[in-house]
């Protein structure tokens, strides 16, 4: 039962999927050989890989629009800043918020981007829009960058998942119509471990063999009479958990073996014990590390609210990044910091103080992985409204990422229906950065 | 056809020239007015001149090479020539960026050959003595200074983008592509192999799923690939210090990741007798090393980074291994940020008054 359970959460939009692919494949309705056509490709080389400068990725995800203001584009002065108060970092010219103070000693590795630009102001279709480039549509699910990542630069560890999210479900991160084996897998509580993943006592190593056979033999023959994709993704991901069951690479998911100064350093809130998951999980050879940060959705009370969101971020975000640095690991780990959109420059007083939804103006962070760090990129103008210089959209954001990971940028692959979409739609990488 | 044995005598001639050349001048320093400043003539002063042909135009970057005083001034992305470091040099840095890269110099046109390169970073090297030479009168002002005093702070080092995979494309010229069959036997006992740059027959070799499997004698494996090996990480196996004696054998290894295993002294040691020529990366973060390491590490003269953190290296070792390879960047402090209050709580509490 444990197993079940574990195997439910491994995979719930894989399950979905599954119930959903059976149907089209029972119904005839999809028979088109795309991937057939990728692992062709890539088995005849046609895949250009580019040399990467980076092969993991944490991605740290603000969900619910980060006021750009407040965090990493400061505007001393202006009468949109209010109160918040901008602090000097060891980057010159770089300033951070007040409540950045930890993350100001390592602003020399991190690259600013100041002119984010976005065309979604509602958070699902923003946060859609950041994780795959393209905008939510009823007809189709793109895949988002972990998946491509995947599809495109196999795993690196083959006992691990190669793409996990930490706290935020998958409903961001998502295969989207790629093969559900590239699902991401979702950690709900950093501190616990891979949940469902020992078995149970009273369970011997041989039985539970004896359960697993029994299951293939009952399920064979509905899939020799049903041959559809979907069934063997399906089995692959029980092998795949079986496989991670017995592997001593489990032990990636327990952060119970880190020192408690460690864990100290990391803070112990979430996001904190998310991020040292994955340093974990990428030193281990997982490629490509989600971790959600919720509640910056601040429509009231917005400062008082950064005085409680921030802290947890600066504390973890610079540990990731002094601990990657010190192990070795940074020049190939690229840390991101994203979000759906900035807020509205315009303080909304009969809110409390309160910031709404802003996609014309925000910021990211860029670390590790080839990225120039200590220094801001793009511009907004004085009071934080418009971009003035340099504007990075979307998918020119994720082409970057792209282009760190030695993605290729031109390479089309196609959805079931036969449409073809490439790893950051039309994005254009920004190679200063680098 | 003629055109291509023309150009094919030329390649020949110029060759020949290059052979023959720095060997009756090896002891001479170089002559930039002779030897440099044409070069710079015939591919840079197009853009880095103050005119050209009669047309005025602003010097692209920031950068004017027509005068010693705006060489040594530099450009808008730092300075152009740092006497006698040629590796902080963007004038060297931009030109030897392979062919493909964004930023190569020049832009169009032949790019700099690989003599032309080695000219330039010699008279670097030398002190970059420009002799009589002085062309156009220098800048009045001579560092370009940032002023805001709400943002100025200490001046931010200037690294230049350098292609951290040229030097595998270069170990990688005459290496044939390694044999299917070591490379399936690599991968059965457990390594991930991959290509260092896509399409290289240098290898990437890494023991990363159930690392605690491999032992010394996993190694021995490695002994037909050992020309093919440019990077490896051996990251959390079994290894000793005798596996020093099978890395000691890979001449193209120019990565080396070994923290987190049983590697003491005596191996480092043991493998600074042989030290790879290319070694320029070492990791050594938590293993068990001390200062008696520094010593023998002294030998790997190309190492430009070196993990130490958590080992028993002391700071004077530190020290020592900074000023004996001067071009290293040693990490090795614990940095990570000490928390400075109670930590947060997971459930993030709102203030509401």
């Amino acid at each position: 039962m444990r197993l079940r359970r574990y195997l439910n959460g491994f995979n719930s939009v894989a399950r979905r999927d599954f119930i959903s692919g059976a149907a089209k494949g029972l119904l005839g309705l999809t028979t088109v050989p795309w991937m057939t056509k990728f692992a062709q490709a890539q088995e005849a080389g046609k895949i250009p890989l580019a040399a990467a400068t980076a092969r993991n990725v944490i991605y740290c995800y603000m969900a619910g629009g980060m006021s750009h203001l407040d965090t990493f584009d400061l505007k001393p002065g202006a009468a949109t800043q209010g109160p918040m108060k901008a602090i000097k970092t060891n980057a010159d010219g770089v300033l951070v918020s007040q409540h950045f103070p930890l993350l100001a000693k390592h602003m020399d590795k991190v690259a600013v981007i100041n002119s984010m630009n976005s065309t979604q102001g509602a958070h699902a279709q923003g946060r859609y829009f950041m994780h795959t480039s393209y905008q939510l549509r009823g007809t189709i699910r793109h895949p988002s960058m972990g998946a491509w990542l995947e599809n495109m630069r196999g795993r690196v560890n083959t006992k691990l998942p190669a793409h996990v999210v930490v706290g935020g479900g998958a409903q961001m991160a998502t295969n989207g119509f790629f093969d559900a084996s590239l699902t991401p897998l979702p950690v709900g509580d950093p501190t616990s471990g891979l949940a469902n993943s020992q078995r149970v006592e009273h369970v011997t190593a041989e039985r539970f063999e004896h359960r697993i056979h029994r299951l293939e033999d009952m399920n064979k023959a509905f899939r020799d009479k049903f041959k559809a994709r979907e069934l063997d993704d399906y089995s692959k991901v029980y092998q795949e958990a079986m496989r991670l069951m017995d592997s001593k690479d489990l032990e990636s998911f327990d952060i119970d073996k880190e020192s408690q100064t460690v864990r100290d350093a990391y803070g112990s809130g979430r996001f904190g014990q998310g991020c040292l998951l994955a340093r974990r999980l990428v030193e281990r050879g997982v490629r490509f590390v989600e971790v959600v940060s919720g509640g910056w959705d601040t429509h009231s009370e917005n400062f008082d609210q950064m005085a409680d969101l921030c802290p947890p971020i600066d504390r973890g975000l610079s540990a990731l990044l002094a601990d990657l640095d010190a192990r070795g690991m940074l020049d190939e780990t690229l840390v991101i910091l994203a979000t759906e959109f900035g807020r509205t420059p315009d303080i909304v007083e009969d809110r409390s103080l309160g910031r709404n939804h802003y996609p014309r103006a925000f910021s990211c962070l860029m670390a590790g992985g080839g990225i120039k760090g200590g220094r801001t990129y793009g511009k907004t103008d004085a009071e934080g409204r418009e971009v003035i210089e340099d504007i990075v959209r979307v998918q020119d954001f994720n082409a970057t990422m792209a282009h760190a990971l030695g993605l290729p940028l031109e390479f089309k692959m196609y959805s079931p229906s036969g449409r073809p979409f490439t790893v950051a739609h039309d994005g254009k990488p920004v190679k200063a950065l680098f | 056809m003629r055109r291509v044995w023309l150009c094919g005598l030329g390649v020949l001639a110029f060759g020949l020239a290059l052979s023959l050349s720095p060997r009756a001048r090896a002891a001479e320093p170089v002559d930039f007015a002779m030897e440099v400043l044409p070069l710079l003539e015939e591919r840079c002063f197009k853009c880095h001149a103050a005119s050209f042909r009669g047309r005025k135009k602003k010097p692209k970057g920031g950068l004017r090479l027509d005068g010693s005083g705006w060489i040594l001034r530099g450009g808008n992305g730092g300075r152009a020539v740092v006497s006698r470091k040629p590796e902080v040099s963007l004038l060297h840095a931009r030109i030897s960026l392979p062919d493909s890269h964004d930023d190569v110099m020049p832009p169009d046109g032949d790019v700099f050959a690989k003599a032309e390169i080695d000219l330039i970073e010699r008279w670097v090297r030398e002190g970059a003595n420009f002799g009589s030479w002085k062309g156009a009168d220098g800048p009045k002002t001579v560092v370009p200074t940032k002023t805001d005093p709400e943002t100025a702070t200490t001046p931010r080092k200037v690294t230049p983008s350098i292609d951290r995979y040229a030097i595998y494309r270069q170990l990688a010229q005459d290496l044939k592509p390694a044999s299917m069959g070591a490379l399936k036997a690599l991968r059965a006992a457990g390594a991930r192999v991959t290509s260092v740059v896509p399409g290289s027959p240098l290898l990437r070799v890494e023991f990363m799923q159930d690392a605690a499997m491999v032992t010394d004698a996993t190694l021995k494996i490695l002994t037909p690939l050992r020309k093919h090996i440019g990077m490896l990480s051996l990251d959390s196996t079994k290894i000793t210090d005798n596996a020093a004696t099978i890395l000691g054998t890979l001449p193209h290894l120019v990565r080396l990741d070994l923290q987190r295993t049983k590697i003491t002294d005596k191996g480092i040691e043991a493998l600074a007798k042989t030290p790879p020529r290319h070694l320029r990366r070492l990791n050594l973060y938590g293993t068990g090393v001390t200062d008696q390491s520094v010593a023998a590490m002294t030998r790997f003269t190309g190492l430009r980074r070196v993990f130490l953190w958590k080992t028993k290296v002391s700071s004077a070792g530190v020290q020592q291994l900074r000023s004996m390879l001067p071009q290293c960047e040693v990490s090795a402090q614990r940095i990570l940020p000490t928390p400075e209050q109670p930590s947060e709580n997971g459930n993030r509490r709102r203030r509401r008054n």
